[in-house]
């Protein structure tokens, strides 16, 4: 480990001891107070302090591509919050399960102390709203995870082996999308139980058909070119082949989908939420939180439209980024279809 | 031709099945069922096997398979366990409401899309591009449900302009025919209008997107060369190759089309199918959410269909590749 390492990781460490019961780490882990603090920091800064040289040069000319104003004011929401998400804690005054008073904090309007009001509760919907981003954007992040290594699974299978285990598992695609993505989501989450894990599993296994075309389509390409053969004849086995000369060119087209996957994930969970078969309870989630405000749309607005201009935004930022990712990796792609391809 | 539309018709089929079949046997093999919902805590033993019996739950999963798929063929689909009525008769009241929902939706939103798509490429600034992009974007990162909702505030409460949601209460023989179309418009406005709105954009998006391309297309060289009025060009050379593109959007459409309806249905008490469909997955009512994924699995594989027949008008070398 060099010395540079060291200290980022000494850096890191006061800031750990800080975040007060990260629930990040409770959600991954089980883990209480300063140890779920720790996880969660580690989890997110320890790929970087580790990154091989030629990955964090990489990530910069990954910075870099996004030329496009439009797409780093994308990238700047995106990471903003991811920011928001892990310090949720410390970027608010209130906790968010905190109750007010009865009579006096019931329905406050926003105002100084209350950002963005107060529910039915008196609990304070600002620090809601910011402890919401983390299971919305956790909930997303993780389901596409999910999709794009399904996706990147069967789409490599079926362009490596080609005959017939192609025509089945593209014929297995085309039933996956011939299903009405959220008739499927809805039946499958309302039939077991709702929760973020299950949530993520329903995502992840409805959303995979576009990364598993993409990659397929990669594959096939990268087969025929030189240096894959050359590493085949050289007797390379066929998982190493495909792990360090084929897979790596298909990043690239999976990252821009996978990102705009994000943004749709956050409008699934976030309906599901709403229909009370998502999120519950002792979690908060930007859709519960419109689900709580329409009982009471009129005379508490603020309970329905931050959570919901919290979404528009952060989907935006998503969308903005992908596109940006697309264009950049292939400037003739401009048919956009955006979230419409499920 | 023939051939290639009895093989896509018989590969639709197929995919229908395969979806019915798939969503059968998630439905059965999850646990819990209906009873448990139809039933209080004082229910003895033997009722509950004697409900179970009575719809036939008691049977092996394979022979409610086959008994269902067999009266599926013959446009049977059983009896919903919550309203005791026969599904086709829920069905045939709900799939006409989501059809005016979403075919208003639909027709406006190609409309509307297609003149916007127009516009945005015969405008062709820069910035108008640009604005038109993000404009895009934005409507689809608008969560559908929420948007209604705030429609609902503003149109509906603060402005009081049209009804917060519901079917028209008046009959075309009660009243005269102006007062029932303009009932049915102001009911309709605002969920076709957050229906519709993503679709707009992406229409108009992809329209202007493909007009683009197609505009450096050598064709379109030779016939600007050729002195040819730029109207001609545009709407005789460059329009019909572009819109190959749009009828992609056709199949497309109609997932997201039919997914949007769920939520605009549920957020302005429309009695669609995805009310229906909601409401009977939290009451478990089995043979109700079949049906309604069943219909809309025929919805969707019959719009790929249609995109697929679509392109090979549009495209002529699609029709010989068979």
């Amino acid at each position: 480990m060099n010395p540079r390492r060291w200290w980022i990781l000494a850096a890191a460490l006061p800031c750990v001891l800080v975040l007060h019961g990260a629930e990040a780490g409770r959600m991954l882990l089980g883990l209480e107070g300063e140890a779920a603090a720790v996880a969660a920091w580690l989890a997110v800064f320890w790929p970087f302090a580790w990154a091989k040289a030629t990955w964090r040069r990489r990530a910069i000319e990954w910075v870099a591509i996004l030329r496009d104003p439009l797409s780093r004011a994308g990238l700047f929401t995106v990471l903003g919050l991811a920011f928001v998400g892990i310090f949720a804690p410390l970027l608010v005054v209130h906790s968010p399960d905190l109750m007010g008073d009865a009579v006096i904090d019931r329905y406050a309007a926003p105002s100084v102390s209350h950002w963005m009001g107060t529910d039915l509760l008196g609990r304070d919907v600002f620090s809601r709203v910011v402890h919401g981003a983390r299971v919305s954007l956790g909930i997303a992040v993780a389901s596409v995870v999910v999709s794009v290594g399904l996706g990147t699974m069967i789409g490599a299978l079926a362009a490596w082996h080609g005959r017939w285990v192609d025509g089945v598992l593209m014929r297995f695609t085309d039933l996956a999308l011939a299903f009405p993505r959220l008739f499927l989501v809805l039946l499958l989450v309302a039939l077991v139980e709702p929760g973020p894990g299950w949530i993520v599993v329903v995502l992840g296994a409805t959303g995979w058909m576009g990364v598993a075309r993409v990659v397929r389509g990669q594959v096939l390409q990268q087969r025929e070119v030189e240096y894959v053969e050359a590493a085949r004849a050289l007797g390379v086995p066929d998982l190493e082949v495909l792990r360090r000369h084929v897979l790596p060119a298909t990043l690239a087209p999976v990252l821009a989908l996978s990102t705009l996957r994000v943004g749709n994930a956050i409008l699934a969970e976030s309906f599901l939420s709403f229909l009370g078969l998502g999120v519950q309870d002792p979690w908060v989630s930007w859709g519960m939180l419109i689900r709580a405000g329409r009982d009471n749309l009129v005379d508490a607005w603020w309970l329905a439209v931050f959570p919901g201009a919290a979404i528009t935004w952060t989907v935006l930022g998503f969308n903005l980024l992908g596109d940006g990712l697309r264009d950049a990796l292939d400037p003739r792609s401009l048919s956009g279809t955006g979230s419409l391809d499920d | 031709m023939t051939v290639y539309l009895l093989r896509r018709l018989f590969t639709s089929l197929l995919l229908v099945w395969g979806v019915l079949t798939v969503t059968f046997f998630m439905v059965h093999l999850t646990p819990g069922d209906p009873i448990d919902l139809l039933s209080g805590p004082e229910t003895s033993a033997e009722d509950l096997e004697r409900l179970r019996a009575a719809y036939g739950l008691d049977r092996p999963v394979a022979v409610r398979y086959v008994d269902w798929m067999g009266g599926v063929l013959r446009g049977d689909l059983g009896i919903s366990i919550v309203s005791q009525r026969p599904v086709l008769d829920v069905l045939l009241e709900a799939v006409p409401r989501t059809l005016q929902l979403t075919v208003s939706a639909f027709v406006l939103h190609f409309a509307v899309g297609i003149a916007l798509g127009l516009w945005w490429t015969r405008r062709g600034a820069r910035w108008s591009t640009r604005a038109s992009d993000v404009g895009t974007l934005v409507l689809y990162s608008l969560p559908t449900f929420w948007l209604g909702l705030m429609l609902q505030l503003l149109l509906s409460y603060h402005l009081r302009w049209l009804p917060s949601g519901g079917t028209p209460s008046v009959a075309l023989d009660e009243v005269g025919f102006l007062t029932w179309f303009v009932e049915n418009v102001r009911h309709l406005a605002m969920p076709v209008f957050v229906l519709g709105l993503a679709g707009t954009a992406s229409v108009a998006r992809v329209l202007r997107n493909s007009l683009l391309l197609t505009l450096q297309e050598d064709f379109v060289r030779t016939a600007r060369a050729k002195g040819l009025p730029p109207r001609v060009i545009f709407g005789k050379h460059a329009l019909r190759p572009a819109s190959v593109a749009l009828v992609s959007l056709v199949g497309l459409g109609i997932p997201f089309l039919l997914s949007g309806a769920v939520a605009t249905e549920v957020v302005f008490g429309w009695p669609g199918m995805g009310r229906v469909t909601v409401e009977a997955l939290m009451a478990r009512d089995t043979p109700v959410v079949l049906a309604t994924t069943a219909v809309s699995a025929v919805l969707v594989v019959l719009g790929n269909l249609l995109a697929d027949l679509a392109y090979a008008w549009v495209d002529p070398r699609i029709r010989t590749q068979t």
